[in-house]
C-alpha cells in the first residue's frame, strides 16, 4: 500500500522538477537536430554518432523519471535505431537523416504536450505511430547483420587479413556499479568493439553476478575477459571505452604477449580469485602456462619482495615509452573535450531578470559614478579625484563584464536554419546549401530572440522567391545547386547580418506592376531602382504569383522591417538581377549601455555611440560651402563630406560660436560630419528609452542622463547619416528641439 | 511444463527492476516443488535486452545453481541468444555445454 501523502509530495516534486527537464529536453532535441544536420557532411563522424545517441537516451531517462511514458516509448525507438547507427550496423543514410529529424519533431511535440503548451491529438499519434513504423523497419533490416556471425574465429571479414595488420589482443574489463546508472551498457561497448574486428572468444565473469537476495539489478556487477582481433591501435581500442573511462577498470595486453603478461594481469587484480580460470577458459593462456607463471611470479616475489606494478602491465608487450602513453592520453582527453557538445560545457543557469536587475542596477552605478566623479572634480581634491577616476575604470569593467553575460553567439540561431532551409528547399524542388560565416559573432540574448522571427522570414523569402529551381538555374547558366549565406560580423559598434543569395534577384518589373495595382506608387511612375528594391518592405506588397504556405503566413517584410527596427535596427536589400541579392541588417550591440561620445552644442548636450566615431576635428571655422543640392560639405584629404549642422537641424536657438569642431561619423558605408560647439569626451551611456514626445525626433535613437543630472539624447548614426545624405529642403521647418523641451521632458525621456 | 513461466519481451535497465522480484516468486515457488529440479522459463518473447537484462539472468542462474537447481531458457530468441553470445554468457543458454 502506497502511503497517499507521500505520493502527493512526490507529485509536488515532479511538478515543480518538470519545467526543468522541458527545457533540458528542448536542449537535447536542438543539439540532436544539430548534429544530425552535422552529420549530412560527416556521416561517419564517431564523435557525433555517439553524441547523437547520447542525446537521445537521455531525453528517454530522464522522461521516464518524470513519468511521461508516451515521450519514453516513442523516444525508445529512435534510440535503438540510434544504437544501431552508431555502432555502424545501420548506415546513416539521407532518408535516414530525414526520418530521424521527423522523428525529433515528434519528440519535440510531445515534450511541449507534456509541458501543456499543446494536446496531443489524434492525427499526431497516428503520426508517431508510422514513424514508429519506418524506425523499426529501418532497425529490423540489420537484424541478421549484426555481430553474431563476427564472434566466430573463421568468420574474419575479408579486408581483415593479416596482412592488413590483425593483431590479438586480450581486453580485461571490469565495469564498476554505477556503470548503467550513468546510462551506459556493457553489452553495447562489446558489441562496439566487435565492430572494431573480430571477438573469437569472449567470457563474462558470471561468479562475480551476486545471487538475488543480496543482488541490486540497477547495480552492474560485470566483467568480461575477450580476445579481439583487429588491426586497431591500443589508443583505438581504449577509445571504445573512453564514455566508461570512469566506469571500469580496463586492462589491454597487447599483441605478441606471453603468457607472463597475463599472470602479472592476475596478480595485478587480486580482488578476483576467478580471473586464472577464466584467462584460461578465454583461451588466453593455457592451464599449465598458467601454474608455471605463477610459480615463477611467487619465486619473484620471494626474492626481490615486489610485485610487478599495474602501470608496467599496461605497457607490456608493446615497447611503448611513458612519454607515449602520457601523450596518448592527453590526446585522448583532448578530443573528449572537444567532442563532449551539449553536457561537457558546465554552465549556471541564471533567470533572465536577474540579469537585467544587475543591469539595471549598473545603468544607475554608472550615472550615479558620473555624479560622484563630477563633484570631486569641483573639490579639486587630487586624492578624491584619482579615487573617482580608479572607481569609473571598474564601473567600466563591470559593465562589460555585466553586458557579456547577456551576450550570447548568433551561430546557435544561424544553425537553426540549416534545418529550414533544407525541408523548405526540399519542399519547393530546389536544392539549396546554406552557409554559415561568422557564428561566434556575441549579440544581446534578448535582440538574438527577437531576431529569429524576422530572420525566418528573411530567409524563407529568399528560399521562394529569390532562389530558382534546378532547371532553371542550369537554364540561365548556373550551377545547379543554389547557395545561400547567413553571416554576422561586428561593425562600428554594432553588428551586421547578411542574408545573401544568388538567386534571381527582385524582378524590378514585376514589384513595380505590383505597386502599381496596390496603388503604393502612382500609376506609372518608375522610382530608382534602389527605391523600387525598398518597395518589398511597403505593408501589404507580396509578390509572389501563387501564395505558398511558406511566405503566405500573413506577416510581410513590413513586418520584419519594424520588427528590426523596433530593436533600433536597420535593414537593406541589394540586389543585382539574376545574380541574387543580399539583405542587410544592422543591429546594435546591445540595448542597455553603450560607450559613447559626449558633445555639446548651446546648452544642448548629445552623445554619438564612440565606435560610429572615425575622427574629429578641432577648431573648424563654421563651413559655408554647399553642393548642388544644397547641403553643407567641408573638403577632407580631398574628399567631400556632408556636414550636419545641429544647430540648423534642430533648431537649437543659441548663437553658433566662430570656431567649432568636426566629428566624423561613419555608419552603413557612408561618411559624414556633425558640426559641434564643444568636444566632452568619451561617456559612459546608459540608454534609456525615449518619451513619446519625442519618439518622432528624426536622428535619435534614446536618451541618456549625465552626472550632472542633465538629459543627453543619443544620436541614431544611421538615421542621421541619411538626414545628411538628404537635400536641403528649402521651405520646411526644421525640427524643433528647444533646451527647454528637453530639460522639462526629462521626466517623460526617462518614464520616471 | 511444470512450471511455465515466460520471460518479458524487454529485459533491459528500465525494467530489471521490476523483473527481478518476479524471479524470486519463482524461485520460492520452484523451491516449494520438490520434484522439478530446473527453472524452465519461455524466453521466446525477448526482443530488447542489454547488460542489465542478461546479468540479472546471471543473478537467477546463481541463485538457482546456491539451492542446486538450474535455470533453463525455453526458445531462446535471436536477441537473447546474441546478447548472451557477445557478452559471453552462452552458458545461460545451455548450461551442459562448456563454455569453451
Amino acid at each position: 500500500v502506497i502511503d497517499v501523502n507521500e505520493l502527493n509530495a512526490d507529485d509536488g516534486i515532479i511538478a515543480e522538477l518538470i519545467p526543468a527537464f522541458i527545457e533540458e529536453a528542448n536542449e537535447l532535441i536542438a543539439s540532436l537536430e544539430q548534429l544530425l544536420l552535422q552529420l549530412e557532411d560527416t556521416p561517419d563522424d564517431r564523435d557525433l554518432l555517439d553524441a547523437l545517441f547520447r542525446c537521445a537516451h537521455t531525453i528517454k531517462g530522464s522522461a521516464g523519471v518524470f513519468g511521461l511514458d508516451r515521450i519514453v516509448a516513442f523516444t525508445h525507438h529512435v534510440e535503438t535505431l540510434l544504437s544501431q547507427v552508431r555502432d555502424g550496423q545501420v548506415k546513416l543514410t539521407p532518408a535516414l537523416g530525414t526520418l530521424l529529424l521527423q522523428s525529433n519533431d515528434a519528440i519535440r511535440s510531445l515534450v511541449a504536450a507534456a509541458q501543456g503548451d499543446q494536446t496531443d491529438t489524434a492525427e499526431a499519434e497516428q503520426a508517431r505511430e508510422s514513424l514508429v513504423k519506418r524506425l523499426r523497419e529501418a532497425t529490423n533490416l540489420t537484424a541478421g547483420v549484426t555481430h553474431s556471425d563476427g564472434h566466430e574465429p573463421e568468420n574474419v571479414p575479408d579486408n581483415l587479413t593479416p596482412e592488413h595488420g590483425i593483431r590479438r589482443w586480450h581486453v580485461s574489463v571490469k565495469f564498476e556499479a554505477d556503470t548503467f546508472r550513468h546510462g551506459l551498457d556493457p553489452l553495447a561497448i562489446i558489441n562496439y568493439l566487435g565492430g572494431m574486428g573480430c571477438i573469437p572468444n569472449v567470457v563474462v565473469d558470471a561468479l562475480a553476478v551476486p545471487a538475488l537476495d543480496s543482488f541490486d539489478p540497477e547495480n552492474c556487477y560485470l566483467g568480461v575477459e575477450l580476445s579481439l582481433d583487429t588491426a586497431a591501435s591500443r589508443e583505438e581500442i581504449e577509445q571504445a571505452f573512453s564514455f566508461v573511462r570512469e566506469d571500469c577498470t580496463l586492462h589491454l595486453i597487447g599483441p605478441g604477449s606471453g603468457p607472463q603478461d597475463f599472470v602479472d594481469l592476475i596478480s595485478a587484480i587480486p580482488d578476483n580469485p576467478r580471473l586464472g580460470d577464466i584467462l584460461v577458459s578465454v583461451g588466453a593462456i593455457t592451464r599449465a602456462q598458467l601454474l608455471q607463471g605463477l610459480q615463477h611470479q611467487a619465486d619473484a616475489l620471494d626474492t626481490t619482495g615486489t610485485a610487478p606494478l599495474l602501470g608496467e602491465l599496461l605497457q607490456s608487450g608493446t615497447g611503448l615509452s611513458n612519454q607515449v602513453v602520457a601523450a596518448a592520453l592527453q590526446k585522448q582527453q583532448q578530443q573528449r573535450k572537444a567532442g563532449g557538445s551539449a553536457e561537457d560545457n558546465a554552465f549556471i543557469r541564471v533567470h533572465a531578470h536577474r540579469l537585467d536587475e544587475v543591469i539595471n542596477l549598473l545603468g544607475e552605478l554608472v550615472i550615479a559614478g558620473a555624479g560622484a566623479s563630477m563633484l570631486a572634480r569641483q573639490t579639486r581634491q587630487r586624492g578624491l579625484i584619482e579615487a573617482n577616476h580608479q572607481i569609473t575604470r571598474l564601473i567600466e569593467g563591470l559593465r562589460n563584464s555585466a553586458l557579456k553575460l547577456r551576450m550570447v553567439p548568433i551561430g546557435d540561431t544561424f544553425s537553426r536554419f540549416k534545418r529550414v532551409v533544407r525541408d523548405t528547399a526540399g519542399e519547393l524542388g530546389k536544392d539549396v546549401q546554406l552557409e554559415i560565416v561568422g557564428g561566434e559573432t556575441e549579440l544581446d540574448k534578448a535582440m538574438v530572440e527577437r531576431m529569429v522571427d524576422p530572420l525566418m522570414h528573411l530567409v524563407r523569402n529568399a528560399l521562394d522567391h529569390g532562389l530558382e529551381t534546378p532547371e532553371q538555374r542550369l537554364t540561365s547558366g548556373k550551377a545547379e545547386q543554389g547557395k545561400m549565406t547567413l553571416s554576422a560580423c561586428h561593425e562600428s559598434g554594432g553588428i551586421l547580418i547578411k542574408i545573401m543569395d544568388d538567386g534571381r534577384g527582385i524582378q524590378r518589373e514585376k514589384v513595380l506592376q505590383r505597386a502599381w495595382e496596390r496603388g503604393l506608387l502612382e500609376q506609372g511612375h518608375v522610382p530608382s531602382d534602389e527605391d523600387i528594391d525598398k518597395l518589398i518592405f511597403e505593408p501589404g506588397f507580396s509578390t509572389a504569383e501563387t501564395v505558398t504556405n511558406l511566405s503566405g503566413r500573413g506577416v510581410g517584410m513590413d513586418v520584419v522591417r519594424s520588427n528590426i527596427e523596433a530593436l533600433r535596427g536597420t535593414v537593406t536589400i541589394d540586389s543585382t538581377p539574376g545574380q541574387g541579392s543580399c539583405i542587410e541588417i544592422r543591429l546594435p550591440l546591445t540595448l542597455a549601455i553603450i560607450d559613447g561620445f559626449l558633445i555639446g552644442v548651446g546648452t544642448s548636450k548629445f552623445v554619438f555611440p564612440l565606435d560610429a566615431v572615425v575622427e574629429v576635428i578641432e577648431g573648424q571655422r563654421v563651413p559655408t560651402t554647399q553642393d548642388s543640392q544644397g547641403r553643407s560639405c567641408i573638403e577632407l584629404r580631398g574628399q567631400v563630406l556632408p556636414v550636419v549642422n545641429l544647430r540648423q537641424l534642430y533648431a537649437l536657438e543659441s548663437a553658433q560660436p566662430e570656431r567649432c569642431s568636426i566629428v566624423v561619423i561613419r555608419a552603413a558605408n557612408r561618411r559624414y560630419g556633425v558640426l559641434v560647439d564643444v568636444l566632452l569626451g568619451q561617456h559612459q551611456t546608459v540608454i534609456k528609452p525615449l518619451g513619446l514626445m519625442l519618439r518622432s525626433l528624426r536622428g535619435v535613437s534614446g536618451s541618456s542622463i549625465l552626472g550632472t543630472g542633465e538629459v543627453a539624447l543619443i544620436f541614431d548614426a544611421n538615421a542621421l547619416g541619411q538626414l545628411a545624405a538628404k537635400p536641403r529642403q528649402t521651405g520646411s521647418a526644421p525640427m524643433r528641439l528647444h533646451s527647454d523641451v528637453i530639460a522639462t521632458s526629462s521626466a517623460d525621456i526617462t518614464g520616471e | 511444463l511444470p512450471n511455465n513461466h515466460a520471460l518479458p519481451s524487454e529485459l533491459t535497465i528500465f525494467t530489471v527492476s521490476e523483473v527481478a522480484p518476479t524471479c524470486l516468486t519463482w524461485i520460492d515457488a520452484l523451491a516449494a516443488d520438490p520434484r522439478s529440479d530446473a527453472l524452465m522459463l519461455d524466453a521466446n518473447a525477448v526482443t530488447e535486452i542489454d547488460g542489465a537484462g542478461v546479468q540479472l539472468l546471471l543473478s537467477l542462474s546463481n541463485t538457482l545453481a546456491q539451492k542446486q537447481r538450474s535455470l533453463c531458457l525455453l526458445n531462446p530468441s535471436q536477441a537473447l541468444s546474441l546478447a548472451c553470445k557477445s557478452l559471453g554468457a552462452q552458458k545461460l543458454m545451455d548450461p551442459t555445454e562448456p563454455t569453451r
